[in-house]
């Protein structure tokens, strides 16, 4: 069920009183059962994928502990294998078998594979990831097996990150379940808060902004290409950051903290800041279970930029099959590369100090995000060239007519003043918010606390939109 | 403990307070016309509304032969005055995208007023939840408890926002009046006769889970036109035949399956008619006048011959 639905409020507002009136030793049962009616929510059968990999993972965490020498290593292979196996062919069937049709069609040959048709099981990446975290981490030393069965298959299938991450690891999860959790006001109003800044986020800027991005990209001007482009940006954003922001405020009131996703990505001066802002979670994933076992930027130059362009083409895979998203991935691959040249270059790093800074990471990140909409290369690579055209056509007129008449003449597709006026409160709100928010989280108190309360419940009910549109990311 | 539970009866108040003051400045200033704010109306209510005129007449009526239901492909498609020449008394209850849910709803209070039921059966209708629908009928139906029971039914958020802010609807949506519409018993004619060359046909997807819940309710409708003794026909009005949708074959396995299994007449007419696309729909999927009279002439013999008892006329 989707978060920004009344089935899900209804189904929370069930969850949290059963779960402070059970006995904390019971409460494993009682977030499992919910968290298997979620899921069961969306696919019911699919549960049997969720299963299986639960018990594989359950099972070799315990016999990698207890094992030693290889045979240790095989049971963590087996274990990455299995993982990997269902997230390959749930996920990557449909197009490693159109690309080998497409290779064979050019020999005439006809694809050996059947064509096979079904819906992705939804947040497969996420738990994918989570539950391999766990095996590594066992094989490692640094978890110890988590020998009761219910607790194990609760850190997979917690609901609050089961779709849509963050993906955490054990050491930070799986305490949690056993300790016992007592209702903390203060929790329940910063879990509450942390809620509602959520759903502001995306159902008062995101799924708005949506509407502005689907439309622009069907203009033909290309500063409308431009203006959807930025506005993708924010919207992926609030759509992504609120997601993580609902869950971590739902997983908070019943006493269990979740990782920070997200730390103002948009205000990176580098694109390698960017990444320590943006879905933290997966990418420390791929920082410790990828880029340093492949010896990171240890081994020479040569060795660390192929492990940070592997790095990036996986990511851009793991968020879909589709080459538009390794595209993106390889984008990102790029700036980081050049990036890093730049800075250690004596003659560079001096015009890198210019070039390199909020402004061009922002815009970097936004064109790199084109790819990420559009499924399409061709499309997207038109769109992108037009996306430039749109802003340099902007910054060269601006240059003959002053900043507000070149905003006037500049309109904002075909919506009228008020529509404008929403739509830059909503972005106002966004920046100046998610400034304040980490400020003044812990510190709302008393009048401040019912101002933020109020203000922003109002604005969701009657500013929200209300399209029930998923999230962004569940589709990974 | 009693702190905590002033802290949050305070905000509940003030948040009810804070959010009908934005409601009110909202339709005091008629933010309608723009398309950004409208999203924020539709998001609350639609501006348009057929369905309270038919509603306000239908009240007034003692007894029909038959009862229009369904979408826009019904209150565009079915004309009283040609079921009249046939010797039919009718009333057209279709509105705005009403699925069978929202049809439900409204059959459990008007089917009294009728001995036959003709439900349209668009498959569109049938691929939505209801909630655009229901912020049409919600202006109508001053029972808030009925109100309440289909909001529930429906499971969206929205639907209830539209019963909080219908005191404020009722006396502030200017309805927008469509220049090119004649209306009459709750049919709206249009009478630009010409049709649309050019037109596009978009590809529309059918939603198979809100396909599954919607054909819930079609079975609830029969049930209650059992239970109330009233013949139910379905009837799927004429589409161009440019008009394509994803899943139709698996709408139509779901409505081949239903009338089968519980003998309900169903009349598919969607293309089956010597109409033209260009001629006969004013765009891509409603009928025009002319489109309506010859759709509802072939309809009218077949219910003569076929389908209606010989009774109450």
């Amino acid at each position: 069920m989707l978060f920004n639905s009344l089935s899900f409020l209804l189904f929370y507002a069930a969850i949290v009183p059963l779960y402070f009136l059970l006995k904390y030793k019971y409460r494993w049962g009682l977030l499992l059962l919910g968290s298997c009616y979620f899921y069961m929510y969306f696919i019911p059968a699919y549960i049997l994928i969720l299963a299986f990999t639960i018990i594989i993972d359950y099972f070799a965490g315990i016999a990698i502990y207890d094992a030693k020498g290889k045979k240790k290593k095989s049971l963590l292979v087996l274990s990455i294998a299995a993982n990997l196996g269902v997230l390959a062919f749930f996920k990557y069937y449909g197009f490693l078998n159109d690309n080998i049709s497409l290779l064979l069609t050019q020999f005439n040959i006809r694809s050996p594979l059947p064509n096979l048709s079904f819906l992705l099981p939804v947040g497969l990446s996420f738990h994918t990831f989570q539950a391999m975290s766990y095996t590594i981490e066992v094989y490692k030393g640094k978890q110890k097996p988590e020998r009761h069965f219910g607790y194990y298959a609760l850190y997979v299938m917690y609901f609050p990150q089961l779709v849509a991450g963050p993906i955490e690891r054990p050491q930070n999860m799986l305490h949690q379940f056993h300790e016992n959790h007592l209702f903390n006001w203060h929790r329940f109003l910063h879990g509450s808060q942390l809620m509602l800044w959520g759903f502001f986020k995306k159902v008062v800027v995101a799924d708005r902004l949506a509407v502005y991005v689907k439309q622009g990209y069907a203009e033909t001007d290309p500063w409308f290409h431009f203006v959807s482009a930025v506005f993708f940006s924010f919207q992926i954003y609030c759509d992504f950051s609120g997601y993580s922001d609902i869950a971590a405020g739902s997983s908070k009131i019943m006493g269990i903290d979740l990782m920070q996703n997200f730390n103002k990505p948009y205000h990176a001066k580098t694109i390698s800041d960017f990444w320590s802002r943006w879905h933290i979670s997966l990418s420390t994933w791929f920082k410790d279970y990828l880029y340093i076992p492949l010896g990171g930027n240890k081994n020479g130059e040569w060795k660390k930029m192929r492990n940070i362009s592997l790095v990036f083409l996986l990511s851009g895979l793991w968020h879909g099959a589709s080459w538009t998203f390794v595209f993106w991935g390889g984008l990102h691959a790029v700036f980081t590369l050049t990036e890093s040249i730049i800075t250690k270059n004596a003659w560079l790093s001096t015009i890198g100090k210019l070039l390199v800074n909020k402004v061009t990471v922002f815009l970097c990140v936004t064109f790199a995000w084109i790819f990420f909409r559009i499924n399409d290369f061709s499309l997207a690579v038109t769109t992108c060239i037009s996306s430039k055209d749109g802003l340099l056509n902007f910054v060269s007129d601006l240059f003959q007519h002053n900043f507000f008449e070149e905003l006037t003449r500049y309109r904002l597709l075909t919506f009228s003043t008020p529509d404008k006026a929403i739509c830059g409160f909503a972005l106002l709100a966004l920046i100046l918010g998610d400034s304040m928010f980490d400020l003044y989280k812990e510190k709302l108190n008393g009048n401040r606390q019912i101002f933020f309360f109020v203000i922003l419940t109002s604005l969701i009910a009657v500013f929200g939109f209300n399209s029930n549109e998923q999230f962004i990311y569940f589709q990974f | 403990m009693k702190v905590r539970l002033k802290l949050i009866f305070l905000n509940i108040c003030l948040i009810t307070v804070t959010y009908y003051v934005l409601i009110y400045l909202l339709f005091h200033f008629q933010f309608q016309k723009t398309p950004l704010i409208k999203y924020v109306q539709n998001s609350i209510l639609l501006d348009k509304g057929i369905f309270q005129r038919a509603s306000s007449e239908i009240d007034s009526i003692n007894k029909v032969d038959i009862l229009f239901f369904g979408s826009s492909h019904a209150y565009r498609a079915f004309d009283p005055n040609v079921f009249k020449k046939y010797g039919f008394s009718s009333y057209n209850l279709g509105s705005s995208s009403q699925s069978p849910l929202n049809s439900y709803f409204l059959m459990k209070k008007y089917i009294q007023k009728c001995n036959t039921v003709i439900m349209e059966v668009y498959p569109v209708a049938f691929s939505i939840d209801g909630a655009e629908s229901f912020a049409d009928l919600v202006r109508a139906e001053p029972n808030y408890l009925d109100l309440f029971f289909q909001a529930a039914a429906i499971g969206q958020v929205m639907p209830f926002q539209n019963i909080a802010v219908k005191p404020f609807s009722d006396n502030y949506i200017k309805r927008q009046k469509e220049d090119f519409c004649i209306y009459r018993q709750g049919y709206v004619e249009v009478y630009d006769s010409a049709g649309k060359k050019n037109t596009v046909y978009p590809q529309i997807t059918l939603n198979k889970e809100l396909m599954d819940k919607q054909f819930k309710y079609l079975e609830r409708i029969i049930g209650l036109c059992r239970s109330q003794n009233k013949k139910l026909i379905l009837v799927y009005a004429p589409v161009p035949k440019q008009h394509h949708m994803v899943n139709e074959v698996y709408y139509k396995e779901l409505l081949h399956q239903i009338t089968e299994e519980e003998k309900i007449p169903f009349i598919d007419m969607s293309r089956s008619l010597p109409l033209s696309d260009s001629n006969h729909f004013f765009d891509d999927d409603h009928l025009n006048a002319a489109g309506v009279a010859i759709f509802n002439q072939y309809l009218a013999i077949a219910l003569k011959q076929n389908l209606l008892p010989k009774t109450n006329r």
